[in-house]
């Protein structure tokens, strides 16, 4: 068996170097993929990022860390200036000044860069044809600002007087600007450079210039969006607008439309060609289509469609060269782009012109008159042709506004930088109090130490610090300080509120008895009864009292009264079941649902207050807790870890799904070993001579293979639930079996049940194969002497083979419970929210599995993402795994001599 | 005894007549929950979503597939579904990381097989012992390093780590251990061939049974992946089949007929390579339960 190896020892030796190249690939692979992102899942566990996107903070600076993002100033931290004055030991306005330096610091960091100053200058410094540009004061001015990187000449220039100063001078400069013809004008000539690139570029560089036609004449529209969504769902269209996308999809093939129209939604085409996106856009609005007189004076009206062949049409016709080289000769193309002409000043000179680019096949130009679904071709002559000119000028404006979007973006951004921290509105003697302001009257200008590179400079900031004053009182011991404080007096309050209020334990009795019952409240009644959520909204009943107890007391008969007492409508009889529920709404007209679920909740969030207060004493929260770290994150240690295991929420949630996951698991996992013990048995059994075995494994096997998804959307499908109109396979068979339908997914253990039988019924055929191979492994010889001693087929299966199976009985159990632990395609395609069950108190979702939580809070939607505990869970995960994979390790390192020494021993046992 | 003998035998062989008619019943029983869901499938995928939604049905509609056809226009018509585009994905996906994941694999394994060098057990222990552990636990640091790489939505996260496969190796390896004779590679060696030459032309074709077992289920795993997929593929575009799927479990999808078309265009291509490959696809199994 191990021959090869022994003797490969000493030749292999002067081979050495190859065995490390042979596996290198491999452990480079899995070092990169597998390692590294586990060293990161590590890191992250101890360390508390809250989006994907989040960078390490460092491990020193921790005080600026804080300052930046934790602000002392939230009313939900301290309620009062003196409060915070007393905790914090720094004078109100003084700590102002720090949040007035992030608040400018963070509007600099969102709004503006060093590459949107080079933008305007870069912009503001060309003539654009209107002989109007950026003065040279204030091209000054952002040169000044690019070079320090601080805001500090623009600001200054701004407060100092504001109608006069490099802002204002840049939005005057921006509206003459805005030129459309000028910016044609340059479009123009940009084709003509292309086109000019494509005579006489090199074959290497025919891509590039390509792409530059392309781009230089598309833009895309909101309103193309919507046509393509409308478009793909075929809903209403005029017949004209259908007849439009006919004749398009006559030119390039409807299968190729479609593809291209999802293509462009989707973000996988770019739009390259100028007909789709004109003719489309006709589509959208009607009335800019055109009217236009015939020749028996009657008004028609028509929808252009300018063409830009694709630039990849011509290249590959050797004769489209020589047609524009020789377009220097026939058109003025080439003046409007140096600006000799104008392309406004003579439209009929550049009808001629387009005339030629179209005759040239560059652009076709053709007029469609639609009436009804007939679409009918009209030749380009007289007005018709202003008018597509007009059009085709359009085209180039839009255009230029997307190449104008550079500076425009850069300007607009600098205002809202202006808008968030400086004066809007001199004249007003109320205005907001601004940072920069503020700050300059204290004496710090603030821009002075902010940086528009794009990010906190901290050596600018503790220079600021130190000026203010405030960076030994501001550091991170003082952090520390306060967090503990807080949490002290977080704790003591908690600790008031039950002594005086919570002496009652009905309270408690109570509120449990509501927690349970609300799962069915919020699942059975409140989701269908979905009509009656407007009514008694308006008498609510308020709560009376100004202590919690008083309001307990005015509750608690009420809640008796109206919700104790119809218990049974509420918990019995609502499931589903039409009859009953109408039943249950005849019921409801003595109190109206809203009101009861009104009394519920209240009463409910006195028992909640009661909860919080009891997790304030255990775990009371600090300031530190309440950092926002979205974009950046520090060390925390092992605060996640704490949290998995101490926080009661935080801790009912991970081992509920952990205990969820274990009970599908083993929900399935019985069932399943049982049968295929059964089925392994039988299919082994010498003495039944069956035929067809093979073709039988082969059909239990099958569901092993299938894609997991598509099971378990399968059975979603069939086990849905609705009151009529569409229904599901299963409720078409329970309505004729019992009359009324059963909704699967209220229920948790329904659901749960429901992906134990599949996970039983995707496994059962691959254990049973184990079992089998492992029965026709066990020496044949033990089963006939244990025969011949007279033992009968129970006897023998219970004391030979299942000791003998007892290593691979064990090796299935371990890696199915592996594979249970990763538990995630089936009740991740099942999953319905409603199904809440009650863990410990906390009530959490019947079918989350520990990877859906993971995957849930570190990748799911908002952006309070929570990597850091998902990766601490991860690893809990990690670890749970690792201990499973290391007994499969010994099992099987050492197994064939652990097997024959077994073998032996049983037969020892079975001889007797 | 022989008067004994003659009843109690006829007992005997009627007890084990009676046994085998029950164990028919169980057996069939069984093989038929197998597959009656697929065919539930596939036969529903052939009517209209007002028979499906209605009636539970259990053959096809003849109509000359015209409700089969409305049910992939539909589906093919959906911006959001793109079967068509799905299957592609999944096809390179899975044959890339197939072929990466055997290759490498089968090199690997022969390396640790055929040359001695420093550090090779500790190396094979950590093999074995890292074979079990799951790639998911380490998710959120995949994702992060993926974004950093620029590699979110692309088909390169799903084909890349499948060069290192771990229990392919080791599976390999074990075929190796019993299999590869060391004077092959000598003799090769002898006649001037190289190292690599030698993998590729001499002993890889040694490999081919443990090989292409390896590649069955290699495949068969990337094809039916869909924790990492879902995680980091979001465009539509780049989808996977078994992500397309999963977009039919949503209640809003109510063209039942579509739906059921949707999910048997996911299991028919599987159920065609199982039909030609489940001898070996047992054969794996039971091989890798006992493991010899």
């Amino acid at each position: 068996m191990a021959r090869g190896t022994n003797n490969g020892g000493h030749k292999g030796l002067s081979y050495t170097k190859f065995g490390y190249i042979f596996i290198a690939p491999f452990v480079i692979v899995y070092t990169i993929f597998s390692l590294y992102p586990l060293l990161t899942t590590f890191w992250y566990s101890v360390c508390n990022p809250k989006s994907n996107e989040a960078d390490f903070w460092g491990f020193g600076n921790k005080d600026v860390f804080y300052d930046r993002y934790l602000d002392l100033t939230d009313r939900a931290i301290y309620p009062d200036q003196e409060s915070f004055e007393k905790a914090t030991n720094i004078s109100m306005a003084d700590y102002q000044l720090i949040r007035d330096y992030f608040k400018v610091q963070d509007n600099a960091d969102d709004y503006l860069s060093e590459e949107y100053l080079g933008d305007i200058i870069n912009i503001g410094t060309k003539d654009n044809g209107s002989g109007v540009t950026l003065s040279a004061d204030t091209i000054k001015v952002l040169e000044q600002a690019k070079n320090d990187k601080s805001m500090l000449p623009l600001t200054e220039s701004y407060i100092a007087d504001p109608e006069n100063n490099a802002y204002t001078d840049m939005f005057n400069w921006k509206d003459t600007y805005n030129d459309p013809q000028a910016f044609s004008e340059d479009n123009v000539g940009k084709i003509y450079n292309t086109l000019d690139a494509i005579v006489n570029a090199d074959a290497s560089e025919d891509t590039e210039t390509e792409d530059n036609l392309n781009q230089s004449i598309i833009v895309m529209d909101d309103g193309f969006l919507d046509i393509i969504d409308a478009l793909s769902d075929d809903s209403e269209f005029t017949p004209e607008q259908k007849a439009i996308v006919a004749k398009i999809a006559e030119n390039i093939g409807v299968d190729d439309l479609k593809a291209y129209f999802e293509g462009v939604k989707s973000g996988d085409n770019t739009i390259d060609d100028a007909s789709f996106y004109y003719a489309v856009r006709n589509l959208n609005t009607a009335t800019s289509s055109f009217i236009w007189e015939d020749e028996n004076g009657e008004m028609q009206k028509g929808v252009f469609e300018i063409k830009l062949t694709s630039a990849e049409t011509y290249l590959q016709k050797n004769v489209w060269v020589s047609t524009i080289t020789s377009l220097n000769t026939y058109s003025d193309f080439p003046a409007y782009s140096t600006r000799e002409k104008s392309l406004y000043a003579d439209k009929d000179a550049i009808l001629a012109d387009l005339t030629t680019l179209s005759n040239a096949g560059i652009i076709t130009v053709e007029t469609y008159k639609v009436e009804g679904d007939k679409i009918t071709l009209v030749k380009p002559e007289g007005r018709e042709g202003v008018e597509y000119t007009a059009n085709f000028l359009q085209m180039i404006e839009k255009e230029s506004d997307a190449v104008l979007g550079d500076g425009n973006a850069a300007i607009g951004q600098l205002k809202n930088y202006y808008d968030s921290v400086v004066f809007t509105d001199f004249s007003k003697d109320n205005a907001p109090a601004s940072p920069v302001v503020e700050a300059n009257n204290a004496g710090y200008k603030i821009e002075q130490y902010t940086t528009i590179n794009g990010e906190l400079d901290i050596d600018k900031y503790l220079e600021y610090k130190t000026a203010v004053g405030l960076k030994d009182a501001l550091s991170y011991d003082n952090y520390v300080r306060m967090d503990n404080e807080m949490k002290a007096e977080n704790k003591r309050q908690a600790e008031a509120i039950i002594a005086t209020n919570y002496q009652d334990p009905a309270v408690r009795e109570y509120g449990s008895a509501v927690d349970e019952e609300l799962v069915d409240f919020d699942t059975n009644v409140f989701s269908f009864d979905v009509d009656k959520k407007g009514e008694g909204l308006d008498d609510r009943i308020t709560v009376e009292g100004n202590t919690l107890q008083e309001q307990l007391d005015f509750l608690t008969p009420i809640y008796e009264d109206h919700l104790v007492k119809d218990a049974d409508i509420i918990n019995g009889p609502v499931k589903g079941d039409d009859g009953k529920r109408i039943e249950y709404r005849d019921g409801l007209k003595g109190c109206k649902g809203t009101d009861r679920f009104q009394i519920r909740s209240a009463y409910y969030d006195v028992y909640l207050r009661l909860l919080n207060a009891e997790r304030q004493i255990k775990n009371p929260t600090g300031i530190l807790s309440q950092v926002d770290s979205t974009k950046e994150y520090i060390f925390t240690g092992g605060e996640n870890f704490r949290l998995v295991f101490t926080d009661k929420t935080t801790r009912d949630t991970v081992f509920g799904s952990f205990v969820s996951t274990g009970v599908l698991w083993i929900m399935g996992f019985i069932p399943q070993i049982l049968l295929a013990l059964l089925l392994s048995n039988w299919f082994t059994d010498n003495r039944l001579h069956l035929k067809g075995l093979n073709l039988m494994k082969a059909l239990m096997y099958l569901p092993n293979v299938i894609t997991a998804v598509t099971i378990a959307v399968f059975f979603r499908r069939i086990f849905n639930y609705s009151s009529g109109g569409s229904m599901s396979a299963s409720q078409i068979v329970l309505r004729k079996l019992t009359g009324h339908g059963y909704n699967f997914f209220a229920s948790p253990w329904a659901s749960r049940w429901l992906v134990a039988f599949i996970n039983f019924w995707m496994w059962y055929g691959n254990t049973m194969i184990v079992l089998i191979a492992g029965i026709t492994s066990i020496n044949e010889s033990l089963f006939e002497s244990a025969q011949i001693d007279g033992a009968n087929s129970f006897q023998t299966y219970t004391k030979i083979t299942l000791p003998l199976l007892r290593p691979i009985l064990l090796y299935t159990f371990v890696s199915s419970l592996i594979g249970g632990l990763q538990m995630y395609d089936i009740p991740k395609n099942i999953i319905n929210t409603s199904a809440l069950i009650n863990f410990n108190g906390t009530r959490i979702y019947s079918l989350r599995t520990v990877l859906m939580y993971v995957n849930e809070i570190a990748f799911g939607a908002g952006n309070n993402k929570q990597i850091g505990r998902a990766s601490a869970v991860s690893l809990i995960l990690f670890c749970v795994t690792t201990v499973l994979s290391i007994l499969i390790f010994y099992m099987m390192r050492d197994k064939d001599a652990a097997k024959a020494a077994k073998a032996k021993k049983m037969a020892r046992k079975a001889g007797k | 005894m022989a008067k004994n003998d003659e009843p109690k035998l006829h007992s005997k062989s009627g007890q084990i007549a009676f046994e085998s008619t029950i164990v028919y019943v169980v057996v069939i029983f069984f093989a038929i929950l197998a597959i009656i869901p697929f065919w539930y499938m596939f036969m529903n995928a052939t009517w209209d979503s007002v028979h499906v939604q209605s009636h539970f049905l259990l053959y096809p509609k003849f109509d000359g597939f015209k409700s089969l056809r409305a049910n992939w226009a539909y589906l093919a018509n959906k911006a959001s579904f793109k079967f068509a585009r799905g299957f592609f994905n999944s096809a390179v996906i899975s044959t890339s990381a197939t072929l990466l994941t055997v290759y490498f694999s089968a090199l690997t394994a022969y390396g640790l097989t055929v040359y001695q060098f420093k550090g090779k057990k500790t190396i094979f222990a950590i093999i074995v012992g890292v074979m079990m552990v799951p790639t998911a636990v380490n998710i959120t640091g995949f994702y992060k390093l993926m974004e950093t790489m620029n590699l979110i939505n692309t088909k390169w996260p799903l084909i890349l780590p499948a060069i290192a496969a771990p229990s392919t190796v080791f599976f390999i390896k074990q075929y190796l251990d019993s299999s590869l004779s060391v004077e092959i590679i000598e003799a090769s060696r002898i006649d001037g061939a190289g190292e690599f030459f030698t993998f590729n032309k001499i002993c890889l074709p040694i490999m081919i049974p443990a090989v292409a077992t390896q590649a069955i289920f290699s495949f068969l795993g990337s094809w039916n992946n869909f924790f990492a997929p879902s995680i980091l593929l979001t465009k539509t575009s780049e989808k996977t089949l078994p992500l397309m799927v999963a977009l039919l479990s949503s209640d809003r999808v109510v063209e039942y007929g579509a739906v059921y078309l949707g999910l048997s265009a996911s299991v028919v291509p599987v159920v065609i390579v199982y039909a030609f490959l489940q001898r070996f696809i047992i054969q794996g199994v039971a091989a890798g339960g006992v493991k010899e």
